[in-house]
């Protein structure tokens, strides 16, 4: 199994840039997501890993070797996509046993029935074997498109949105059989996804892009814990982290000013330290996620006034939706925390989980 | 005070040839309600949602629409406003243009028509756009002016077949909120299509879940999350889903385990329970959702044993993955709870939050 590495990597359509001087260094092995939203590029670059793509420039190699002067079909990768084309004529059993018939691979009767079952075990679908695809559900479908890609063993698995077109439950036990699978077979794998708790859910490491260009890498905690901008802040996390405006006020314990005076929070002699360091005092952001605001009945020192809009029920959470001026909050509690339409509430700030960005650049400043 | 209700679907059957896609469903939904139809793929949420639009006529039962029997009335007639998954604006007009063309196919004054445009476009946040065709809107955007053009005509009944669905995740939740939102503004009665759980859960007042074209329990979120009718509900609604584990109840307040006949010990509440329903030889399907189990590290006989799979760090909690045998069983952990693939742990039911079904109905036993 190769790594995967794309250094500098520009691929241009015309004159958009759809990928803008890309790094990736993908372990051998690894589970390796690319998320963003539409157009950003995750798509072109799997195209680029895969052949299917020409780059402009950089390099792209697997292993040691220069991949870009193979074809697609020596980079011995498979393709797995977001809705699946089965030959509509032939069995599931037909269907699998496809690719190990064609001309490269030509493997005797015993092997290929033996990796046929194999795969349909994995995937939990011996029963469907002698099933025509019009036979099969959306799940099992996907299934089956699964196993075809993977039955031939390839070096590289790129899989384009394979969740996306199923029904929200089946996707969530589809992720953790994928990942399963991926694990027991051990095959490098660079999946793209706009989803982010698929991808939070699925990596190892996870790279967030926009607009071709990478923000972060990193593990999933990571880009949840420590987001390098205000882009991955916003995109990584459901509910999103909430922004609110920020400058730091000096004095012999310096505040952040929060939203135009309406709030001073005080810090920690610790949280001040930092504080101070910054060259930058004004113009900037403070983020903080849902989980991480704590919701008091009374008012207090450094607590934010807010009213209830609306609570949202999940079950093992409630999400409670709060007006602050224009701005709406999320916070995330215990699901048997209640509260009243239109009640007055007043939220505290957990500050070693207060992130500031700098809101011209977007970068992060410091984290709490 | 007799409070009359704005839909009532009496006993409708619709069935496309052979096969029945709803019914004999009959459901009832108030004024200034907002009902989300939920199910998976094939279970007759759209189609029921069609019925009442007027887009498909079922074969048995009758729908009413503030009280009127509507059956025979073809959509037009029927004051309803819908929006579809694929938002179905004219691309050679403006958002301006499409979100007016209701009142001007109904011959509304120019200086109402604009007033009218112009509250809705403020209320969705949409009126610094109106003049863009829909190639320069984004998707949330296109979503918004289709939520206008239904909203402007003020129907009876607003009707929203997976609206959300063709946005991506991070306008999904902004979308869903922003929906929520009017609709406590205006407080029209809405009925809301989706398959997905979350987003019933975060915006409806009742939920109407659906499985094979049959209604299986209307209830509040919250309501319904806690007390499912049957294994379907239980295990559809919820992130993960509930859990079951397939048992017998055994002498000294054990339950025995599907798990290679692993014992787990109950308290005596369950096992009355049980008694009382007469269900103490049968056998039964033991039901605990992922934040009801903690995970321990050394042997509980209030727990089972199981192998760690995989890990899921999704941000605010991980969902740890145990497997024995066939049986998967999904835990909800704080963050930080990080057990290793291959280790294995004690799965610890809360005693209190332990449900038993029937496993030939599906139904659970109280």
């Amino acid at each position: 199994m190769p790594t995967i590495v794309l250094k500098n990597v520009v691929k241009k359509f015309g004159k958009i840039v759809a990928l803008n001087e890309i790094d990736l260094d993908i372990k051998e092995g690894e589970f390796f997501v690319l998320v963003g939203p539409t157009g950003a590029g995750k798509t072109t670059t799997l195209r680029v890993v895969s052949g299917l793509e020409k780059i402009d420039s950089g390099e792209l190699l697997f292993g040691k070797e220069d991949a870009t002067a193979l074809s697609p079909a020596e980079r011995d990768v498979a393709f797995v996509y977001q809705s699946f084309s089965l030959y509509p004529q032939m069995t599931v059993r037909k269907n699998l046993e496809f690719p190990l018939r064609s001309p490269m691979y030509r493997e005797s009767g015993e092997e290929i029935n033996s990796r046929v079952e194999h795969v349909a075990d994995l995937l939990h679908i011996t029963p469907l074997l002698d099933r025509m695809p019009d036979a099969l559900s959306g799940g099992e479908m996907q299934r089956v498109g699964i196993g075809r890609a993977i039955v031939r063993k390839p070096q590289i698995f790129l899989m384009d949105e394979p969740l996306s077109d199923l029904d929200a439950k089946l996707r969530e036990e589809l992720r953790v059989e994928l990942r399963q699978i991926q694990s027991d077979l051990k095959t490098t794998t660079l999946y793209v996804t706009h989803d982010q708790v698929e991808a939070m859910s699925m990596g190892d490491r996870v790279a967030v892009l926009n607009e071709g260009v990478i923000h972060q890498i990193g593990t999933p905690k990571e880009v949840y814990r420590k987001p390098s901008d205000l882009f991955v802040a916003g995109f990584i996390g459901n509910p999103k982290m909430n922004f609110l405006s920020c400058k730091i006020v000096e004095g012999a314990s310096p505040a952040l000013d929060l939203e135009k005076g309406l709030i001073h929070v005080s810090l920690s002699e610790k949280m001040a330290k930092k504080v101070r360091g910054f060259s930058k005092k004004e113009g900037l952001i403070m983020g903080i996620r849902p989980e991480a605001i704590i919701l008091h009945r009374e008012k207090g020192k450094s607590r934010l006034e807010a009213a209830v809009l609306f609570l949202e029920h999940f079950g093992s959470m409630n999400i409670i939706n709060l007006q602050i001026g224009e701005k709406i909050l999320k916070i995330r509690t215990h699901p048997t925390q209640t509260v009243k339409q239109k009640e007055k509430v007043w939220l505290e700030f957990e500050e070693e989980h207060m992130i500031l960005f700098d809101e011209e650049t977007g970068k992060s400043l410091a984290i709490g | 005070m007799y409070i009359m209700s704005m839909i009532r679907l009496i006993n409708m059957t619709k069935r496309f040839g052979k096969t029945v896609a709803v019914k004999n469903a009959d459901l009832e939904i108030e004024k200034g309600e907002l009902v989300v139809f939920l199910g998976p793929s094939g279970c007759g949420k759209t189609t029921t949602l069609r019925c009442i639009a007027g887009l498909e006529n079922p074969e048995e039962g009758e729908i009413y629409i503030d009280n009127e029997m509507v059956n025979d009335l073809p959509t037009l007639d029927r004051d309803v406003g819908f929006v579809f998954q694929h938002y179905a604006l004219f691309p050679h007009m403006s958002a301006y243009q499409n979100i007016s063309f209701p009142l001007r196919a109904m011959k509304h004054k120019k200086s109402d028509i604009e007033r009218e445009v112009m509250k809705v476009a403020e209320l969705l946040r949409i009126d610094k756009i109106l003049q863009f065709k829909p190639s320069h809107l984004s998707g949330g955007d296109l979503q918004s002016v289709a939520l206008a053009r239904a909203l402007v005509i003020k129907p009876k009944v607003f009707l929203l077949d997976e609206p959300l669905s063709t946005l991506d995740a991070e306008f999904r939740e902004e979308a869903r909120t922003m929906i929520k939102k009017i609709h406590l503004e205006i407080g029209a009665t809405t009925i809301y299509v989706t398959h997905d759980q979350m987003e019933a859960m975060a915006i409806a007042d009742r939920i109407v879940t659906m499985n094979l074209g049959e209604i299986q329990q209307i209830d509040a979120p919250e309501y319904v999350y806690h007390n499912p009718v049957n294994m379907f509900v239980a295990n559809f609604l919820g992130s993960p889903g509930m859990n079951f584990i397939d048992c017998s109840l055994e002498e000294n307040n054990t339950l025995k385990l599907g798990l290679d006949g692993k014992i787990l010990q109950i308290n005596e509440k369950i096992v009355k329970k049980i008694k009382a329903v007469g269900e103490d030889k049968a056998v039964l399907m033991m039901g605990i959702r992922p934040e009801d189990i903690k995970l321990s590290f050394k042997k509980d006989v209030y727990g089972f044993d199981m192998k760690v799979t995989i890990v899921e760090e999704i941000g605010p909690e991980n969902i740890v993955n145990l497997r024995s045998g066939d049986h998967v069983v999904k835990v909800l952990t704080d963050p930080d709870i990080l057990p290793k693939t291959g280790e294995t742990v004690w799965a610890v039911p809360d005693q209190d939050k332990i449900r038993i079904f029937d496993q030939q109905t599906k139904k659970e036993i109280l």
